[in-house]
Formats: C-alpha cells, structure tokens, sequence
C-alpha cells in the first residue's frame, strides 16, 4: 500500500506537468510536447505495473491464461472457470480436446503473445515445449510465466497436478484427483495377483506396439501383464509388421478408441481383418493417454482393470 | 525389334510368370509358416495363424497387385492407342491423382462410411473429369507436346487439391497420408479393398477390351476409323469411362501408383504387331506381372518403414519416360 501511495504522489504532478504542457507547448513545439507525452505515459505504465506485481503475489492468481491443452484440461478441473481468462484454441477443437463442448466460447489462444497481453493475466501457464518465442516475448514484458514439465511416468503426473494446484492455490481438489488416480492404480495391480502373466500388445495407430520407457508400459507391467514389445527389445514407439505381431502370439491386444470418429489410414490398421480373426482379446481402452494423461489416466487404469478381470 | 513368338505363346509365357511370381508373393512375408496349409486351412474356415497369415494378409495383398497391375496396365495401352500418342500413361497424365482425389474427398469426411459405393463412385468421377479434360485439352491434337502439358497441368491441379483436402480432412494423421495417396502402397490392404476393386475393374476391363477392334482401326487414322464403320464418339465415350472406371477403383483402395501403364505397353508392343487392341490383353498380363514383382521388393526390405510400392515402380518407370522423350524427340511437334 505504501508503494502505491509513494506513486500517487509522484502521478499527480506529473498529471499537472502534462496539462500545462499541452496549453503552452502543443502548437509551437511538436516534438516537445510529444516526448513529454510519452514520458508520461511511460510513467504511469511503470506505475501500474509496479503495483499490480505489489498486490498480487501473495495471494493466488485470479486472472490465469494457458497456452498448452493439457493444462488447460487440469485447470478446467481444478479451479473455477471464471478464472480462466484465455485457453488454448487446441482445447475447444472436438478433434484434439475431450472438453471441447464445454469450453465453447471461452476465450482461446494460439500461442501468440499479442493474445495474451491485452487480458492481463496474472500467470501465464505453458508445457515444457510450447511457443518458445511467445514465451520470451511474455517474460519480456514482464509477465509470470510458469512452464511446467510433460509427465512421462506414473509418478511425474500426480507431481504436475500438484505443482499446478500449489500455483494456482487449489490443493484440495488437486490431493482428490492424486488420491484418484492412486486408487485406481492399486486396483489395477489386484488385478492378476498370484496368476502367471498374460503377454500383450498396446497396438495403437499406424500398425504402432509400444514398448519399454513409456507410460503404457508402466501400466501394463501393473496389471500383470508381458509387454510383448518390450520383450522384443523396443524402446519407446515402433511399427510392428502387422504378420510378426500375429506370429508373436499374445493372449491381448489392447487398443486405444480414436479420439474422434474421423476416418485415416493410420486407424485403418486396427480395423484389419487378420485381428479379428486370430484369438486374442481385444481390450479397447479410452483414447487420450498419449495425448493429456493426467486427466485420463484414472478411467485407463480403471477400465484395464475392469477389462482384465472379465 | 524382329520378334518371332505369337500371340498366343507371349500370352502363355506372361500367364506362366504370373503363376510363379504369385506363388513367390504367398511365400513372402515376416511371419514364418507354412503356406500350403495355411491355404487350406483358409479354405477350410479353420482359424489356425497359418490361415490368418496367408488368408487375411498375402492372399488379399496379391490379388490387388494382380488386379492394380493388370488394370494400369491395360489402361496405359487403352490411352495409347486412343490418344494415339506413346506418352499417354493414367499416371502421367494425372488421370490417377484424379482418382486419389476423389477418394480421399470421400474418405476423409465420413462419407465414404455411408454407403459402398461412394468411395469407388467419387474415386471414378475424379478419374473420368480429369481424363476428359486432358482429352479436350490435348487430345484432338494428337501433338505430344499438348498432351505432356495438358497432362501435366492437371495432374498438379489434382495433387494441389489433395494436398488441400488432406490439410483440412479431420483426422490428425490425415496429412501424413498423401505419402499413400500420391505414391500407393499394397501394405496392409484386405479382403475389404479386394471387394471393393475386383468388381469394377472387371467391368471397366471388359469395357476396354470389347474396343480393341477400334482401337485398331483409329491407328490408321480418324477418318479411316469412321470409314470402316466405327461411331468414332460412342466408342470414345465407351473407352474414357472403361478406363475411369477400372482405375478409379484401383486408385481408390492403393493409391496412385505410377508409370506400369507407360512401361509395359512399351515393352510388349513390339510382341503383338503393333496392333493396340491385342496389346491391351498383354498389358494388363505384363503390368500384374510387374506389380507382383514390385511387390514381393518392397517386401524383402525393413518392414517397419516399408517402401512405398510406387517408389518403386517409379524408380523403374521414370527412367524409362526419360529414354521414351529422347527417342521421340525428333518427332515432337
């Protein structure tokens, strides 16, 4: 409050200052009269600044603006959606987003600082990897910017839940959603206690299995199952010949459901007849880890469960 | 070239190479098992990996190569002898990329989902407009150098377009797809494609086929053509959508997969007399010969990133135009 004062001292003659100089100087000396015009709006907008990082940084920030759509899914959740002031343009388009119908006509971004600055937010949230330039361009104008880290285990997803729910002061519904997803990941590992385990494939778009280092292995490896890909050596994403898939024999092949009915080649792959005709199960599972886990891995994890158990 | 086999023994020879190349194809693959009784299993509706492998995978993979092959090839020796012109090719002259553009119009929006025959209707229409316009553009000249940029132009109108269509087609692997479009691939097609192709390129088949005696009349000329009796129009017509159709169907289910219909008609005219109703039959044998063949290539390397299987009949025909332009060039208008 001092600070403030301290201004509100320094802007009123200064605002005296202006008017005089608009009377005297305007129709002799342009130039004068210009820079003093400026210097004075230079001046106020140092002030305004000052004293909003002065007000705000106690408290929570109320006015919150998100470049990444997996962060915008998280705050959607965790806190009142007044507080949102802007929200990536990815997160209200049905293709990528799963909450596009309930975003409409939330104000949306597309990386672009310009975008940004008008609103005045009092944080700016962004993925490790998102509009590096835009971003440089916010910190520049002295705008909060938190970049928070991709979760690529089990563990990083509740720490990116909880560090976002410590910025933005909703710890209690972030500590809900964590306690969620343990439970269903301990559900999970019930699953084939005691019993040898299955070999499987996670097959996804493009003839791809998924194979060691990745979240879907992770949550194979819980409920009990042989990742077959990994067993091969893969590390990460790869094809896999659709004939050395069928050859390898596995007891399950889980597929994810397309994140839209929308038709490609890549999905054309899981319509294949050779699958359907060998004899594994298909556990079809819902889309989207790959894409935001955090807000869909407690229902990927129940419904494995639930799949496994039948 | 002074050649001494007839008809009937090429038409042997090819129908031999086919068999055994079709038996090389069934014995291809990564998994390992035996193909003869996978056969039989198939055949006998048992569910056994040998009968999936061969049944769902080889079996349907060969019959769209014969298929494919047989129909640009035949269609390659159809736009020859109609346009009188040795450049003339479905690929060249973007009569494919026509096709594809149809295709994935119809593919990419959901449409295609409706009702079966959206999919080969949109693929044909395109193939048929593009086809058309060439003609109209170039055609009537008979000058090679009107049909190479007529050709040309349309063929870069329909890829721009694909291009277009796949940026705003829904799906996120959409783009990534014009690879397929624009070059074809056999890999991973089914029993679904199979139905699909097999029919209407019958069709389109016995279309050109029952033009060859016209075909070989207009080698001497229009108006000799019409003297002989021929309604240069109707028959035309007959031959245009003939061809549309049988490569609207192909394109539909493997993409554009490019030169078969330059090279083989080449390679096999000297064998049947020059007479271009005959060479439709000994192309389209020819080009599913050589699509077999392409096929079991593109096979034998890294399967993960398997390569297109119009890179290589690209890599084979390209080269080939190349040669064709020099050799003509003294008579290019």
């Amino acid at each position: 409050m001092k600070l403030f004062a301290v201004f509100q001292l320094i802007d009123f003659p200064l605002a005296g200052f202006k008017s005089a100089l608009c009377e005297k100087v305007a129709s002799k000396k342009p130039i004068q009269f210009a820079m003093g015009f400026l210097l004075s709006i230079l001046s106020s907008l140092v002030y305004s600044q000052t004293t909003l990082t002065a007000l705000t940084t106690p408290i929570a920030p109320q006015r919150i603006a998100s470049l990444n759509i997996c962060i915008d899914q998280l705050l959607w959740e965790l806190v009142p959606h007044e507080r949102l002031v802007s929200i990536s343009y990815l997160t209200a388009d049905p293709i990528w987003s799963p909450i596009a119908e309930q975003v409409k006509g939330m104000p949306v971004n597309h990386g672009l600082a310009e975008e940004i600055v008008p609103l005045k937010p009092d944080v700016i949230f962004a993925g490790e990897f998102d509009a590096p330039t835009a971003i440089e361009l916010l910190k520049k104008l002295n705008l909060r910017v938190e970049r928070l880290p991709l979760p690529r285990t089990l563990g990083d997803i509740n720490t990116q839940i909880l560090q976002l729910a410590e910025l933005v002061g909703t710890n209690e519904k972030a500590q809900q959603m964590v306690n969620n997803i343990d439970r269903q990941v301990a559900a999970l590992q019930t699953v084939n206690n005691g019993k040898t385990p299955l070999t499987a494939f996670w097959y996804s778009a493009n003839g791809v299995v998924i194979g060691d280092g990745t979240l879907e292995h992770e949550l194979m490896q819980l409920a009990g199952l042989r990742n077959l890909a990994a067993e091969r050596g893969m590390f990460g994403f790869n094809q896999l010949d659709l004939e050395l898939l069928l050859s390898a024999k596995p007891q399950i092949l889980i597929v994810e459901r397309g994140s839209d009915d929308a038709y490609s080649l890549a999905r054309e792959y899981l319509s294949h007849p050779a699958l359907q005709h060998a004899d594994f199960n298909v556990v079809t599972l819902p889309a989207g880890l790959s894409g935001c886990a955090a807000t869909v891995i407690s229902d990927v994890a129940a419904q494995l469960k639930n799949s496994l158990a039948k | 070239m002074q050649t001494k086999i007839s008809f009937t023994t090429l038409t042997c020879l090819l129908v031999l190479a086919i068999a055994i190349a079709s038996v090389m194809a069934l014995n291809t693959g990564l998994a390992d098992i035996e193909v003869i009784k996978g056969l039989q299993d198939f055949l006998n509706g048992e569910q056994t990996l040998a009968a999936n492998v061969v049944g769902q995978i080889r079996l349907p993979r060969l019959i769209l190569a014969l298929v494919i092959g047989a129909t640009l090839g035949m269609s390659g020796a159809a736009m020859q002898g109609l346009l009188r012109n040795p450049l003339a090719d479905p690929g060249v002259l973007g009569v494919s990329s026509g096709a594809a553009f149809g295709a994935i119009c119809t593919l990419y929006f959901g449409v295609a989902a409706s009702a079966w025959y959206w999919l080969p209707g949109a693929a044909i229409v395109g193939a048929l407009f593009t086809l058309f316009m060439v003609y109209v553009l170039a055609g009537l000249h008979s000058s090679m150098l009107a049909l190479i940029l007529a050709g040309t132009a349309m063929s870069s109108i329909m890829v721009a377009l694909i291009a277009v269509t796949l940026n705003f087609a829904p799906s996120l692997y959409a783009m990534q797809e014009i690879v397929f479009w624009l070059l074809g691939s056999l890999a991973n097609r089914h029993f679904d494609h199979v139905s699909i192709a097999l029919p209407l390129a019958l069709i389109g088949w016995v279309m050109m086929l029952s033009r060859s005696r016209f075909l070989d009349a207009l080698s001497l000329g229009e108006d000799s053509a019409r003297s002989l009796g021929f309604n240069n129009h109707r028959e035309r017509g007959i031959l245009l959508l003939g061809i549309s159709i049988a490569v609207g169907a192909c394109v539909a289910v493997s993409g554009a997969i490019g030169f078969i219909g330059l090279v083989i008609p080449h390679l096999l005219r000297p064998f049947v007399g020059y007479r271009p109703g005959r060479l439709m039959l000994a192309s389209a044998l020819g080009g599913a010969l050589l699509l077999v063949l392409a096929d079991i290539l593109v096979r034998q390397f890294d399967s993960a990133r398997e390569l297109k299987i119009g890179v290589v009949t690209s890599l084979i025909g390209a080269p080939f135009f190349l040669l064709l332009i020099l050799k003509t060039r003294s008579r290019w208008a």
